[in-house]
């Protein structure tokens, strides 16, 4: 997995943490440590750009949902429960949809990452966008 | 014991230690594998997503993040595609794993929930056989455009 870091400037500043590379359980923790260093270098409003990852699987929903967490100004996900974060999200998603975390994601409904985000109901809990501009304004 | 199915129609991969650094390389196959055998982009993105989540649960909560064995079996059936996966972990049947529920109370909850129900929606079918360890099967069902167009 690689990680590339930019700004921008929507209605406040807005940093975008690029990956690239599958994100699966083996690496998921390392987006983790990455969107947690952002934050603590006071980063408040994060855009994950996913357009170059081809897989994404549960433990990538997790590593999402744990920095939405943080953002939010929570703990994170205990990292060891999949079942607890599976309730999280849902909880999320019945709490709407949160403003401090949105997703890049290439314009194919059917990739692996939609069909992931949509099945777990994830994409009703942080905002997934096709276009760089839009996600940026979004904020 | 796996159904008598032509070698034309199953193709294998064995990891003798695997680790979560495999799953690319198990993903890989699978994806290669089921198009060899006829599935489309569709089904076979789904089996991906399911055997991915099987695997790693295998991994981190059957072998305990200790590398094993495991066997990656997919075949070509009629009107499906079947993937079975195998190892040596202790028994462990993820098909009791209760679907997500919010009435569950917490000492209730077990970890790889999330994966399992990822596994359970991308398939069509899933069943467990305790087989001196674990044989997980999973079966997505083809699209009538995809039947008998084995590879």
């Amino acid at each position: 997995m690689k990680f590339s870091v930019d700004h921008a400037e929507g209605s406040q500043p807005i940093t975008i943490l690029r990956l690239e590379g599958d994100l699966d359980a083996s690496n998921f923790e390392t987006v983790i440590e990455e969107g947690t260093r952002l934050h603590g270098e006071g980063t408040s409003h994060l855009l994950i750009d996913l357009r170059a990852v081809p897989f994404m699987g549960s433990s990538g929903l997790v590593a999402l949902h744990s920095l939405a967490l943080l953002l939010a100004g929570g703990a994170g996900d205990d990292l060891a429960s999949g079942w607890e974060a599976q309730h999280a999200i849902a909880r999320a998603v019945e709490g709407g949809m949160q403003s401090q975390l949105k997703v890049l994601v290439s314009p194919d409904p059917d990739s692996s990452l939609a069909r992931v985000m949509d099945r777990t109901g994830m994409n009703r809990f942080i905002e997934v966008c096709t276009d760089e501009a839009t996600a940026i304004a979004a904020f | 014991m796996l159904p008598d199915t032509p070698t034309s129609l199953r193709r294998s991969l064995r990891i003798p230690r695997a680790e979560l650094t495999d799953l690319a390389g198990i993903r890989g196959f699978l994806d290669a594998a089921a198009t060899d055998l006829g599935a489309d982009g569709l089904a076979i993105r789904d089996l991906v997503i399911a055997a991915n989540e099987a695997v790693a649960n295998i991994i981190r909560h059957g072998y305990r993040g200790s590398p094993g064995p495991i066997d990656v079996i997919v075949e070509r059936q009629p009107d499906a595609i079947v993937v079975r996966l195998r190892d040596e972990a202790p028994t462990f049947d993820p098909t009791t794993v209760p679907a997500p529920d919010l009435t569950v109370p917490l000492e209730e909850r077990r970890a790889g929930g999330l994966g399992v129900y990822l596994t359970r929606t991308c398939v069509d079918d899933v069943t467990h056989l305790p087989v001196g360890g674990n044989e997980l099967t999973l079966v997505k069902k083809l699209a009538a455009g995809e039947r008998g167009a084995a590879g």
